[in-house]
C-alpha cells in the first residue's frame, strides 16, 4: 500500500486502466492541467470551520523583539549581567513574578496564560516577524498568508466590518494575504488613533458628495468595471471588487463606522488605556472586536534594545503595560474576554547576557508570549526557560503549536489545506498541535 | 578623618555649583577647507562652545589665531594660518574649551583658491542647477558646495584642445556622512566625455582626468550618486589641469631608498619621478607646481623585494627564472594583461613560520586579490586565499613551511580583472610579535563617544583600553614620558590572560587647565616589546556595511579641564571576592553645594570572570550606593584594581559630566566551600529535606549562614548555620499544600562566611532540584489501612534525624518497607 503524498496530485492512487481512461478523456477535451487541478482539489485536506470558543483575536505585536527577561520571564536569581537592571513584581498568579515594569499586567495575570518556552530559532528581524505573523518559517518559494488573512479567508466578515484590521498601518510585509487573494489583506486605518485628529482614511463620503451622488458614481464605476472585467481576468480585479464591496458596506453602515470612532469612548476610558499610542490603539482594538472584527493586529513600541535596555524599557514598557492591563480587564468587565483571544507576541527574545553597551541582542532560542481570553486558562504559566533565560527547560512550544492553538480556538483546523500557488494545497499550519494544557475551554 | 576627607573632596570640587557648561560639542568646521599659504576665517559649529582656549592639530602645517567664542554657545571663531608647505588633504583637529576637548573634526587643505557654490541671496536656492545655466568657474579652483536632494550642480570651465582637464571630489572623505558623490565631464552638446562614481583610490569619492578634445566650454556635473543628497552632504570639488594618477609602481619601498616611482593612470600617461623614501608609510604625490589634490599611499618596509618581469603567467615561467630568493621576501607587480596571473618562486626552510600578506586594496589598488601557494616539487597545493584581511579584500595566508625547498605563489584578481594600475605587493614575512592598545567603542553608532580624555581638576577619569597582542602572549605595562602638568597615570600591569586594562588619570586640584597630544606606550615588561596606545576612530561607519572613513594616530589627546561638581569615592571591604561569589562595593559621592543630579555609575573595567550590573544610579538626594560584583566559577584568582565611573547631566542642558572614582584593590580568590545539592522529592503539604554535601576547600572561623534560593511557590526554608567541618547537611524544607507541582531546578544556596566582620558571599550548589509530585490517588474503601499507613509514616521522621537520607536511600528504604 503506497502512502499518497498529500499535495502531490501524481501520487494519487489510480491504476493503469484508469490512467488510460483519463488520458482518453484528455484527448476529448479535459486538459491535463484541468484534471490535475481537479485531483488536487479532491486531495486537499478539508475540515469544516467550527463554532470557535474565540470569536475574535487581538494581536498585540511588539516589533523589534522584546526582552523576555525584562517582561514576562525575569531571572531574579541570575547574576547581574544576566538578570538585567530591573527587579520583579508579584503577580496575581501565586508565586509567580513578572518584571517590575509590568506591574499593571501583573495585576491581571490571573486572567492570562503566559508561555515562557516559545522558540523558533530565527534571529533576524524579518524572519522572526514572518514566523510570528504566519506560523511558518520563511520560504523563497511561497508567500504565506498572515494569521489575520487566513482567519479572514476562513471566517469572512461580520457586521459589515472588515474581518482583518491593522492599527494603524500594515505593520510589515508578512501581515498581508500571501498566496491568498489580496481581498483578505488587512484593512489599515492609515492614521494613528493617539492623534487628536484621528480619522480613519476612506471611511466617509468625500467632501461635497451626498448619498445619491455617491450611488451614481458607484454605478458608473460598475459599468467601467464590467467592461474592464470582460477584457481581463485577474485576482487583483476580484480583490478590488471585494474591497469596493467592503468599502460600500462600511460607508453605508452607521454602526460599522462608529466602531472606528474613538471619540465615542468616554474620556475616562481613554485615559484608563493611556493617552498614548499603545493605549489608544488597544482601546480601538477593543471597540473593533466588540463591533465584530475578527482579527485586529496592532503594534506598540519599539523593542530592538541593543543598547541601554534599562532606559529603553523604562521608556517603552510602562504605557504598553498600562494599556494591556486595561484591555484585559476591560474585555473581562464587558464579558468579552472569553470570546476574545488577546495575544501579546514579539519577534523573538533577547540574549541572556547584557552586552557591553548595556543592551541585549537577538535571541530566538527561547522567549515568552502572553495570552488572555479565547478559552485559554486564567492564571497559568506554561513552560519555563532555564535559570539564565537561554533555553526552554520544560514544555518547549513551537510557533506551529501556537498557531494551531489560536486557529483551533477560532474553530479553524490548522491541518486544513488552502490552495497555494501553482494549485498546490498547503496546510494552514504545517505540523503543530493544539496546546491542550493551556486551554480551559477547547473548541 | 571622614570629615577631613569630605572637606578635601569638596575643596577639589567647585565648592558652590554654578551653572557651567561641560562636554563641549563640535559638529563641523566651516568652511571645510582652505588654500595653502592663506589665512582663512573659521567658524566652529556645535554646542556648549564656551571659553574656547586651544586647537589641537594632528598634522603640522596649520596654526591659528584670534580664537574667540561666537555669538552664542553654538559657535566659536578663529583664523587658520595655512603654511605654504602644509600637507595637502585632511588635517584633523580637536577644539579645546575650558571644559574639555571636543570630538575630532577635519579641515582640508588644497592648492587652489576656493569659491562657494552660487546661491540666491536668501541662500535658499542653488543658481547652478541646470546645464543651461551653470556656474562659470576658472580652471584650478576648488568649489565648496552641497549636494542636496534631487540636486545636480553644474560648473562650466573653458579649456583648450590637448590640455589636461582633471576633476576630483572630497565628499565622503570630509567625514560627515556616508555621502557617495558622482561626477561627469560634459561637452558643450551635453555628451559625457568622462564620468566617475567610485574610485578604488578614493573609496566612494571620485576623480577623473581627460585630454581636452577641442577648444571650448566643458561642464562638470556633480551630484549624489542616487540623487539622495542633503544639506550635510558637502563637497570640495577640485577642477583644473592637475595630474590625477590612480596608482603607483612600485607600491612599496625600503626606507631611505631613492627610487623612480611611476604614477600610473593620468590622462597624459605614466609620469615618472625620482623619490627619496622616508622612514614610514606616506602619501606619494607628484612633485611640481601643480600636484594632485590627494596622494597615493605608499608602503615603507625594510623587507627585500623583487619587481616582476613578464612573462610570468605560468608556473613554468615563475619569476625569477633563476636563483629564487629565500623568504622572507616581497614580490611586486601589476596585473596588466587580460586575465593576468602572476607566478613567483621562492625558497623556504622547514618549520619557518610566515605570514603571506597581499597589499593591494589597502594601498588603494583596484586589485581584489586571490593567491595560492604550491610546492614546486610535485606541484603540491599548500594553501589558497581570497579575502582574509579585515576591512579589505586583500588575501592572507599563515604559512608554516612543511619542508625545505622551493615554492610557487601566484596572484590574480578574483574576477580576472586587470589594467595598467592593478598594482600589488605580496609580502612573505616572519610573523613578528606586536602590541597595541586602543579604546573600544562606547556606542555602536557614535565611535567618538568617550574617546576624549578630559580630566577635571582635582578629579579622575578611568579608561579601559583593549589590548591587541599579535604573535605574543605577554603582560602589558603602560608608560608615558610626558603628561599634562599635574596629571598622573595609574595603570596596573595587565597579566597575559587579560585583553584590556584599567588606566586612571588623576589631575591635581591646582593643575593648570590645558591639553596636548601625548604618546602613551604599552610595553612587555619582560622582553621589552613596545607598542602604541592608538587613537583609532571610525569617523564614518554603517553597522553592517563597514567603515568608510577612519582616523588613526599614535597620540592621545589629554586635557585638564575646570572643576566639576562631584567626586566619586570607592571603598571595598578587605575580604576577597570568591569564585561564584559576590562582593558589595560602596560608592560615595561628594557633591558641590547646589548640585544634586542623578549620577549613573558603571564599572568600566572588570577583572576576567568578574561581572557587574551594566549601570547603577545614585538618585537625586542620595550620596551613596552599593554596587555588587560577582565572579563566575572560572574567574582567575589574583589581585586586581577596579574603579567606577559616574556620568551626570548638568542641569539646563549644559552637558554631561563624567568622572571616575579611585582605583581600589580587589582580590579574587578560591571559595571556602563548595556544595552539591541532592534532589529532593515530596508532595504538597509534606515537609522534606534537601541534602547538601559540603566540600570544605579552606577552613573558616565560626559559623556560616546558609540560605536556600529559587525555591518554588509554596515551599520555603529558614536560615541555617554550618561550620567549617560540616560535611553533610540536611536543609529542612517547609512544603505547604499550595506548593507548585513539578520538577523545579535552578535551586541554589547562598553561604555567607564572616571574616573580621565582613561578609564573603558564596553562591553555591547550583542546579538543586526539588520535585513536588501530585499526591497519589487515595486507595478506595480501605480507609482503616490508610490510617495505619499514616500512623506508620508519622513516627519515621522523628527517628530519621540520625542520618539524613538521600533521595536514593529514601527510595531504597521505601522498597525495603514495601517488601516487608
Amino acid at each position: 500500500m503506497k502512502n499518497p503524498c498529500p499535495g502531490n496530485p501524481l501520487a494519487s492512487s489510480f491504476g493503469r486502466r484508469e490512467f488510460l481512461s483519463v488520458g482518453s478523456l484528455g484527448a476529448l477535451g479535459l486538459s491535463l492541467p484541468a484534471f490535475l487541478k481537479m485531483e488536487a482539489q479532491a486531495a486537499q485536506k478539508h475540515y469544516e470551520t467550527r463554532d470557535g470558543v474565540a470569536k475574535s483575536v487581538i494581536q498585540i505585536f511588539l516589533p523589534g523583539g522584546m526582552a523576555h527577561q525584562e517582561s514576562w520571564d525575569p531571572k531574579p536569581y541570575a547574576p547581574s549581567e544576566y538578570r538585567g537592571p530591573y527587579g520583579t513584581v508579584s503577580t496575581t498568579i501565586k508565586g509567580e513574578v513578572f518584571s517590575e515594569k509590568l506591574k499593571n499586567v501583573a495585576s491581571v495575570a490571573d486572567k492570562m496564560t503566559i508561555i515562557r518556552s516559545m522558540a523558533h530559532g530565527e534571529a533576524a528581524h524579518e524572519r522572526g516577524t514572518h514566523n510570528m505573523f504566519t506560523g511558518y518559517k520563511p520560504s523563497p518559494a511561497v508567500v504565506y498568508p498572515s494569521m489575520g488573512s487566513v482567519i479572514s479567508h476562513e471566517l469572512g466578515p461580520k457586521n459589515n466590518l472588515p474581518p482583518y484590521v491593522s492599527i494603524p498601518n500594515v505593520p510589515n510585509e508578512f501581515a498581508n494575504s500571501g498566496y491568498l487573494s489580496s481581498a483578505h489583506g488587512p484593512f489599515a486605518l492609515g492614521s494613528n488613533p493617539s492623534r487628536g485628529d484621528f480619522k480613519v482614511r476612506d471611511l466617509n463620503m468625500p467632501g461635497g458628495v451626498d448619498e445619491s451622488r455617491f450611488n451614481r458614481r458607484k454605478n458608473l464605476l460598475a459599468t467601467v468595471d464590467h467592461h474592464f472585467r470582460s477584457l481581463e481576468q485577474s485576482d487583483a480585479l476580484d480583490s478590488m471588487d471585494a474591497f469596493y464591496q467592503h468599502a460600500y458596506k462600511l460607508i453605508s453602515s452607521q454602526a460599522a463606522r462608529e466602531a472606528f470612532d474613538l471619540k465615542a469612548e468616554p474620556e475616562e476610558m481613554r485615559k484608563r488605556y493611556g493617552m498614548n499610542e499603545p493605549g489608544q490603539r488597544m482601546l480601538l482594538a477593543r471597540r473593533l472586536v466588540e463591533a465584530g472584527v475578527r482579527f485586529v493586529s496592532l503594534t506598540a513600541g519599539g523593542w530592538d534594545h541593543h543598547d541601554n535596555i534599562k532606559d529603553q524599557i523604562n521608556r517603552h514598557l510602562p504605557p504598553v503595560d498600562q494599556a494591556i492591563a486595561s484591555l484585559i480587564s476591560d474585555l473581562d468587565e464587558r464579558g468579552l474576554l472569553d470570546s476574545t483571544l488577546v495575544m501579546i507576541t514579539s519577534e523573538f527574545g533577547r540574549t541572556p547576557k547584557i552586552n557591553p553597551t548595556g543592551g541585549r541582542d537577538h535571541w530566538p532560542r527561547v522567549f515568552s508570549v502572553g495570552l488572555a481570553g479565547g478559552g485559554v486558562h486564567r492564571g497559568l504559566i506554561h513552560g519555563a526557560s532555564d535559570a539564565l533565560g537561554g533555553e526552554p527547560e520544560v514544555d518547549k512550544v513551537s510557533i506551529e503549536d501556537l498557531a494551531t492553538t489560536v486557529y483551533n480556538q477560532l474553530g479553524i483546523t490548522g491541518d486544513k489545506e488552502l490552495m497555494g500557488p501553482g494549485e498546490r494545497p498547503l496546510e494552514i499550519v504545517d505540523g503543530g498541535r493544539v496546546l491542550d494544557e493551556i486551554l480551559a475551554k477547547k473548541t | 578623618m571622614i570629615a577631613r576627607l569630605t572637606l578635601f573632596g569638596l575643596l577639589c570640587l567647585s565648592s558652590i555649583f554654578s551653572a557651567k557648561a561641560f562636554s563641549p560639542r563640535l559638529d563641523v568646521i566651516q568652511p571645510r577647507g582652505g588654500k595653502l599659504g592663506t589665512e582663512v576665517a573659521i567658524t566652529f559649529h556645535g554646542d556648549r562652545l564656551f571659553e574656547p582656549q586651544d586647537i589641537l592639530f594632528y598634522q603640522a602645517g596649520i596654526t591659528f589665531k584670534d580664537l574667540t567664542k561666537g555669538k552664542d554657545k553654538k559657535s566659536a571663531k578663529a583664523t587658520f594660518v595655512i603654511a605654504p608647505d602644509a600637507t595637502l588633504g585632511e588635517h584633523s583637529l580637536r577644539l579645546r574649551c575650558k571644559s574639555g576637548l571636543t570630538y575630532i573634526r577635519s579641515f582640508w587643505v588644497g592648492q587652489f583658491p576656493t569659491v562657494d557654490e552660487a546661491k540666491t541671496k536668501d541662500n535658499k536656492r542653488d543658481l547652478n542647477d541646470s546645464f543651461d545655466e551653470p556656474q562659470d568657474v576658472p580652471l584650478n579652483i576648488t568649489v565648496h558646495g552641497t549636494a542636496l536632494n534631487e540636486d545636480a550642480d553644474y560648473y562650466r570651465v573653458q579649456a583648450k584642445k590637448g590640455q589636461r582637464l582633471s576633476v576630483e571630489v572630497e565628499g565622503l572623505r570630509l567625514g560627515r556622512e556616508l555621502f557617495d558623490p558622482s561626477i561627469a565631464i560634459l561637452n558643450s552638446k551635453r555628451f559625457e566625455i568622462s564620468t566617475s562614481d567610485d574610485l578604488p583610490l578614493l573609496k566612494r569619492d571620485c576623480a577623473t582626468t581627460i585630454i581636452v578634445p577641442e577648444d571650448g566650454a566643458y561642464t562638470i556635473l556633480i551630484r549624489e550618486s542616487a540623487y539622495q543628497g542633503k544639506s550635510t552632504y558637502q563637497y570640495r570639488l577640485h577642477i583644473g589641469d592637475f595630474p590625477r594618477p590612480t596608482s603607483i609602481f612600485p607600491p612599496a619601498a625600503k626606507p631611505g631608498e631613492n627610487i623612480e616611482l611611476s604614477f600610473i593612470g593620468d590622462a597624459t600617461g605614466t609620469i615618472k619621478q625620482q623619490v627619496q623614501i622616508p622612514a614610514q608609510d606616506f602619501s606619494a604625490n607628484i612633485q611640481g607646481e601643480i600636484r594632485s589634490p590627494s596622494g597615493i599611499p605608499l608602503r615603507v618596509s625594510p623587507l627585500a623585494y623583487l619587481n616582476e618581469v613578464e612573462p610570468n603567467g605560468h608556473r613554468n615561467e615563475a619569476f625569477p627564472k633563476e636563483n629564487p630568493p629565500a623568504a622572507p621576501v616581497a614580490f611586486q607587480g601589476i596585473l596588466s594583461e587580460e586575465r593576468d596571473v602572476d607566478f613567483y618562486r621562492f625558497t623556504a626552510k622547514k618549520n619557518q613560520n610566515f605570514r603571506i600578506q597581499v597589499h593591494a586594496r589597502s594601498l588603494r589598488s583596484p586589485v581584489d586579490s586571490f593567491i595560492q601557494v604550491r610546492k614546486v616539487k610535485d606541484n603540491v597545493h599548500i594553501a589558497t586565499n581570497d579575502d582574509q584581511t579585515q576591512g579589505t579584500p586583500d588575501s592572507r595566508i599563515d604559512f608554516k613551511v612543511p619542508e625545505d625547498g622551493e615554492y610557487h605563489i601566484f596572484i590574480r584578481d578574483q574576477l580576472y580583472r586587470s589594467g595598467p594600475d592593478f598594482t600589488y605587493r605580496i609580502e612573505i614575512a616572519n610573523r613578528e610579535p606586536s602590541l597595541s592598545l586602543s579604546l573600544p567603542p562606547a556606542d555602536r553608532n557614535d565611535d567618538q563617544k568617550y574617546k576624549m580624555i578630559n580630566v577635571p581638576r582635582g578629579n579622575r577619569l578611568l579608561l579601559a583600553p583593549n589590548i591587541a597582542r599579535a604573535n605574543i602572549g605577554c603582560d602589558v605595562a603602560l608608560t608615558s614620558n610626558q603628561l599634562p602638568a599635574g596629571v598622573k597615570m595609574e595603570a596596573p600591569v595587565a597579566p597575559r590572560n587579560t585583553s584590556s586594562l584599567p588606566v586612571l588619570f588623576e589631575a591635581a586640584a591646582h593643575s593648570p587647565i590645558g591639553g596636548k597630544l601625548f604618546n602613551i606606550t604599552a610595553k612587555d615588561p619582560k622582553d621589552g616589546l613596545t607598542g602604541p596606545f592608538q587613537e583609532k576612530i571610525n569617523i564614518v561607519s554603517v553597522n553592517n556595511l563597514g567603515t568608510f572613513v577612519t582616523f588613526n594616530d599614535e597620540r592621545l589627546a589629554i586635557a585638564v579641564t575646570e572643576e566639576v561638581p562631584f567626586k566619586l569615592n570607592l571603598s571595598i571591604p578587605p575580604v576577597p571576592l570568591v569564585k561564584k561569589g559576590t562582593i558589595n562595593l560602596k560608592v560615595t559621592v561628594d557633591k558641590a553645594e547646589g548640585f544634586d543630579e542623578k549620577i549613573r555609575l558603571t564599572v568600566p573595567w572588570k577583572p576576567p570572570g568578574v561581572n557587574a550590573p551594566n549601570s547603577i544610579d545614585i538618585p537625586k538626594g542620595k550620596n551613596e550606593v552599593i554596587v555588587t560584583l560577582n565572579a563566575n566559577g572560572d574567574a582567575p584568582t589574583g589581585d586586581w584594581k577596579v574603579a567606577v565611573t559616574g556620568t551626570a547631566n548638568a542641569p539646563k542642558g549644559l552637558g554631561e559630566i563624567r568622572v571616575s572614582s579611585n582605583l581600589h584593590s580587589l582580590k579574587v580568590d578560591d571559595p571556602f566551600i563548595e556544595i552539591a545539592l541532592e534532589m529532593a522529592a515530596t508532595q504538597p503539604g509534606k515537609n522534606t529535606q534537601m541534602i547538601a554535601k559540603i566540600e570544605q576547600l579552606k577552613p573558616f572561623k565560626g559559623e556560616a549562614d546558609l540560605t536556600v534560593h529559587a525555591l518554588p511557590h509554596g515551599t520555603s526554608s529558614s536560615l541555617q548555620k554550618i561550620k567549617s567541618d560540616t560535611k553533610e547537611f540536611a536543609i529542612p524544607l517547609t512544603v505547604t499544600n499550595e506548593a507548585r507541582k513539578g520538577k523545579h531546578g535552578s535551586i541554589f544556596c547562598q553561604v555567607i562566611i564572616k571574616q573580621d566582620g565582613h561578609a564573603i558571599a558564596h553562591n553555591v550548589g547550583h542546579g538543586g532540584v526539588l520535585r513536588v509530585d501530585p499526591p497519589p490517588p487515595a486507595p478506595k474503601k480501605k480507609a482503616p489501612e490508610k490510617k495505619e499507613i499514616a500512623k506508620k509514616e508519622a513516627p519515621k521522621p522523628k527517628a530519621a534525624p540520625k542520618k539524613a537520607l538521600s533521595r536514593l536511600e529514601q527510595l531504597r528504604q521505601a522498597k525495603t518497607n514495601e517488601a516487608k
